[in-house]
């Protein structure tokens, strides 16, 4: 019985290898065939690039381009993109940027610059209306590639399409039952971290939800925002890293302590969705991150909060003034790349006001267009909170949020050193002042070389 | 039953029911979470109690376009097949290197054996990040990235060293005189080695097969760097389900069980002889 | 014992160089990793920043100076030995304990033994998200819940410094646990009978035929199941990867993490191939000495 057992497996593993090796084969051959245009975009997960890929079998039949796209999720997206620009390999045409990389691929000759193709009328239609974008925005994009300054000035190297800031998303209801204001500085917001975390009808609440990973991802929303407030800087005007000023050590000690006596058990774990996934199913009486997540938390299907969520701009600092962070992300075109017109014209139509109005049913908020922003149907899908959130996003736009960092190559090391220098703070291996001193040190030594 | 064997055999139920709770509970969680919709996935307090739903399974097969915030549509049948694909032939491909190398070793003497031996281990060892970046660069040269051809060559890297050392020790166990009998009927080096050696390691086979076969299927980082579009992997494509919003743990957990099929399919046809053939140290001859 | 016996035939020029010709396929199909690894220890001499790859400069011994110099590199050191030694000598005891509990046959065995290996089966990197929803820090975790039932207050597991390092020692055995039950399965069922009874014969405990007849027996099972933990150990990055990525405050930073963020994340080349190179000479050192000791132990 065992015999013809084993005899039936060993036909049946024939067949399938067999059919594997046909497929094998095939796919060896399939390389060779007849070369049509064709252009390659490298993409991380995320609601722009998801919903493009819908709309790109509609523009390959309109233009008889084929656009081949490879998706993934954004830490590994980064990793395969390093890999592929630092070999000069050609094979991507277009891919997904934020600014930390577009300042670093800039400077290394990555990118290629995209006035000339704007002001192309072949290759971009008349109506597409550069001047629609938001200014501020399109600002982000530029730099002249002196470390240390000129964001907005020199080429334009991407095209946004998608911009958040950041505010303090609060649970009114908690507030309310609490007695306790939605605050207006980190020391109020300290207080009511204090106080919200307790045992409310039975489940545990935290007080305050922040990102607290090992990266330079963890510094850039809201400790970011409230270390601009309070005046400090990430370099000075000769690059030499400052986050260990007195204003540094203080928001920093002020902001950890937060964490620590109103925050989640473990915060050097969570990454974004496990506090956004927090804030969603209610554990959080405070979440300061990027303000397009409110999508998700109003959306009563899945959100436990939807309809109880309180949008409040940042805190102001010392001095009465609220700064916070911003983060844009655009598409660019690789510098190496042989189809750079068929590139351009595939940028363009993704970044034209149809295109983007069409990404916004598919939450690509915050839109970088005036025109998508004051659509009716736009205002319509983002009118939370009775209008709290347009009204927080726009002045965000408007006046408070810019770039916090200082526009360098060392966006990215200098963040993940700072961020290791949070966690021992946190766990209390060193104090505010040793950790930032210490990693002011290494990162100067990073900046030297 | 004399009250110390009674003892003893409580002792083992109670261990072997404590290792298995360790090693098969995890596997329960995870089969829970690809059941469960993506309200109870994460709800907390976790839920033992739920209403099962396939929707899951159905998502990552078949795709699903319906509510705006799962917008993750990971092509998952497609790296599956890629993965089957190139695992198979990472292995078949070692067989047919590694077995004669591992005859060699085992039965030849001749200069630099060891040394060759411990040249074939050392290429285990490696560090993946270490030879990462040179080799993309060699691959993009020769046109490989992208290729199940060139995955395959490069995944040689896990599986054959591991594959070599393993069947050297199975040849090793043969008793010379089985095969100097082969030699005295009159049977060359190749006639031996097909007709006594090789049937008598089937049960060493079968045991790197489906080992070399878990190790090939499971790699992350040749496969993130090295690949590509056309040949984007199943671990990769589990990956995929972090998506910007949200996890979509429960596709995630779907498609881990899922993943884990043909490797069972392997291990069951197989797993008579992986216990019966793990033979080293075999006091014979 | 010499191969006397089949050199009693002509001794062909084919014969000579037969050992060559079988063996050196599979080394072409390696050789092809040398370029690479060459490549990788001349960068460690070098300033290649991954930003500028048209501009490597030859600067000596800087870098390793730099490194070694640094407290952090010694801090990665040590961490990866606790990381792998910790977990090795777990996975023997348990494989060896579990294997003994199921050489007998008894009803279900075999099922048991079929579902043992399913935990190897689930790639690393799966395995380790998973095992962080389920070591989440509060009571969202399933494992805080459950201990929560029995009085015990939710850890941060990986969340904290303090229990980071075992938590992830907790995933690695979790994975690799499998695999030297399997060897050592097979070691103890292919043990020829005839020692153990000769020795009940005689009058021996059992714990004295366990020390003087099985271990000894098992010998090149423990040396094979060591030599090739030990190494993925020392080697570990999906797990640390996927989970903490080097935190929280440095307490799962090995070497192959930093590596990781000098080299990918922070683009310094040189810097990181110091790390991945120290890196594989551990591995080199303690592979030798196993297999030196593989070899004597398999000789009878």
């Amino acid at each position: 019985m065992a015999n013809l057992k084993l005899r039936i497996a060993s036909k049946l593993i024939a067949a399938i290898l067999c059919g594997l090796c046909v497929l094998f084969f095939c796919q060896c051959t399939k390389k060779n065939g007849p070369k049509s245009a064709e252009i390659h975009l490298l993409l991380n997960r995320h609601p722009f690039t998801e919903s493009i890929l819908r709309f790109i079998p509609e523009y390959e039949r309109r233009t008889g381009v084929k656009v081949s796209t490879l998706l993934l999720s954004e830490e590994e997206y980064f990793e395969k993109l390093i890999t592929e620009l630092s070999s000069r390999s050609s094979f991507y045409d277009l891919f997904m940027l934020g600014f930390p990389h577009l300042w670093q691929y800039a400077k290394a000759g990555w990118l290629e610059p995209l006035d000339p193709y704007i002001e192309n009328p072949n290759l971009t239609p008349a109506n597409w209306d550069p001047n629609d974008f938001f200014p501020e925005l399109i600002d982000c994009s530029r730099w002249n590639l002196k470390q240390g300054t000129g964001i907005g000035e020199g080429p334009l190297w991407a095209l946004p399409v998608n911009e958040e800031a950041y505010v303090i998303f609060y649970r009114k209801d908690l507030f309310e039952r609490f007695q306790v204001k939605p605050p207006a500085t980190y020391e109020e917001v300290y207080k009511a971290a204090k106080t919200l975390t307790r045992n409310v009808d039975g489940q545990q609440i935290y007080g305050f939800g922040h990102r607290g990973v090992r990266s330079w991802s963890t510094i850039h929303p809201g400790y970011l925002t409230a270390f601009a407030s309070w005046g400090a800087r990430d370099f000075d005007d000769s690059m030499h890293c400052v986050i260990d000023s007195v204003q540094g050590i203080e928001i920093t000690d002020l902001f950890i302590r937060t964490l620590r006596e109103g925050g989640p058990p473990g915060w050097p774990s969570y990454t974004w969705y496990e506090g956004k996934e927090g804030f969603l199913s209610g554990r959080f009486a405070m979440w300061f991150d990027a303000n397009h997540q409110a999508a998700a938390f109003e959306n009563p299907a899945k959100s436990k909060v939807a309809g109880k969520v309180g949008y409040q701009l940042p805190p102001a600092g010392p001095d009465g003034q609220i700064r916070s962070s911003t983060w844009v992300w655009s598409l660019a075109m690789n510098a190496a790349s042989k189809k750079k017109d068929e590139a351009w014209r595939f940028l363009a139509w993704a970044t034209s006001k149809e295109m983007l109005q069409r990404t916004i049913p598919y939450e690509n908020i915050n839109p970088t267009r005036r025109s998508v922003w004051e659509d009716p149907k736009t205002v319509e899908a983002t009118n939370w909170a009775e209008g709290e959130y347009r009204r927080t996003a726009q002045l965000l736009l408007s006046k408070y949020a810019r770039i916090r960092w200082t526009p360098s190559t060392y966006v990215t090391q200098a963040g993940d050193r700072w961020a290791a220098a949070l966690q021992e703070i946190y766990e209390g291996t060193r104090s505010a002042e040793q950790a930032l001193k210490s990693a002011a040190a290494d990162i100067n030594q990073m900046v030297r070389k | 039953m004399t009250k110390s064997r009674l003892f003893q055999r409580i002792l083992k139920i109670l261990g072997l029911g404590a290792y298995f709770t360790f090693a098969l509970g995890p596997i329960l969680w995870i089969a829970m979470m690809s059941l469960k919709n993506s309200n109870d996935v994460i709800a907390s307090p976790p839920k033992f109690i739920f209403t099962p739903t396939l929707e899951n399974y159905k998502a990552i097969t078949v795709g699903q376009h319906e509510q705006n915030m799962e917008t993750v549509r990971p092509d998952y049948p497609k790296y599956f097949l890629n993965t089957l694909i190139i695992a198979s032939a990472t292995v078949v491909i070692s067989l047919l290197l590694g077995t004669f190398a591992a005859y060699s070793l085992a039965r030849f003497s001749f200069r630099f054996k060891e040394d060759i031996a411990f040249t074939f281990l050392s290429f285990r060892f490696a560090p993946e990040l270490m030879i990462i970046f040179p080799l993309y660069i060699v691959f993009q040269k020769a046109g490989l990235i992208d290729s199940y051809s060139g995955l395959t060559a490069a995944y040689q890297l896990i599986t054959l060293p591991f594959l070599i050392w393993v069947l050297r020790g199975f040849f090793e166990d043969i008793p010379r005189e089985i095969e100097q009998a082969g030699r005295v009927d009159g049977y060359t080096w190749w006639g031996v080695f097909s007709r006594i050696s090789l049937p008598l390691v089937r049960p060493g086979i079968a045991a790197v097969v489906i080992l070399s076969f878990i190790f090939a299927w499971n790699n992350f980082i040749f496969s993130m760097i090295l690949g590509g579009e056309r040949t984007q992997t199943v671990t990769l494509g589990i990956l995929g389900f972090i998506g910007y919003e949200r996890v979509l743990w429960g596709q995630m957990a779907a498609a881990t069980m899922i993943c884990v099929i043909p490797e069972l399919i392997l291990a069951f046809f197989v797993q008579q002889y992986i216990v019966r053939g793990l033979t080293f140290g075999a006091v014979k001859g | 014992m010499t191969d006397h016996a089949l050199r009693t035939k002509r001794p062909k020029p084919l014969q000579r160089s037969l050992p060559y010709l079988l063996t050196f396929p599979a080394l072409i199909a390696l050789i092809g990793i040398l370029y690479p690894f060459i490549l990788g220890v001349y960068y460690t001499f070098t300033n290649y920043t991954l930003t500028e790859p048209g501009n490597i400069q030859w600067i000596g011994l800087t870098n390793y100076i730099e490194i070694f110099k640094n407290i952090d590199f010694w801090n990665a050191f040590s961490l990866t030995f606790v990381f792998a030694g910790s977990a090795v000598m777990i996975e023997l005891a348990l494989g060896l304990g579990v294997a003994l509990l199921l050489k007998d046959a008894f009803p279900g065995v075999r099922i048991l033994r079929s579902f043992l290996i399913i935990p190897m089966m689930i790639p690393p990197i799966v395995s380790a998200l998973m095992w962080k929803v389920i070591l989440l820090p509060t009571d969202q975790g399933v494992l805080n819940h459950i201990l929560s039932v029995v009085g015990i207050q939710p850890v941060a597991w990986l969340g904290d410094s303090a229990t980071a390092l075992i938590s992830l020692i907790l995933i690695d055995v979790w994975i690799y646990s499998p695999f030297a039950v399997l060897i050592f399965l097979a070691g103890l069922q292919s043990m020829p009978k005839e020692p153990f009874e000769a020795a009940q014969v005689d009058g021996a405990s059992s714990w004295f035929m366990f020390r003087k007849l099985t271990l000894p027996m098992l010998k090149p099972g423990i040396v094979l199941v060591t030599l090739f933990r030990l190494i993925d150990s020392l080697k570990v990055f999906d797990i640390i990867y996927a989970t903490t990525k080097g935190g929280p405050a440095g307490s799962t930073m090995t070497l192959h993490i930093q590596s990781y963020f000098e080299a990918i994340r922070w683009f310094r080349m040189g810097r990181g191939m110091v790390y991945l190179f120290v890196l594989w000479f551990l591995c080199f050192i303690f592979s030798k000495v196993l297999s030196r000791l593989w070899t004597r132990v398999l000789v009878r």
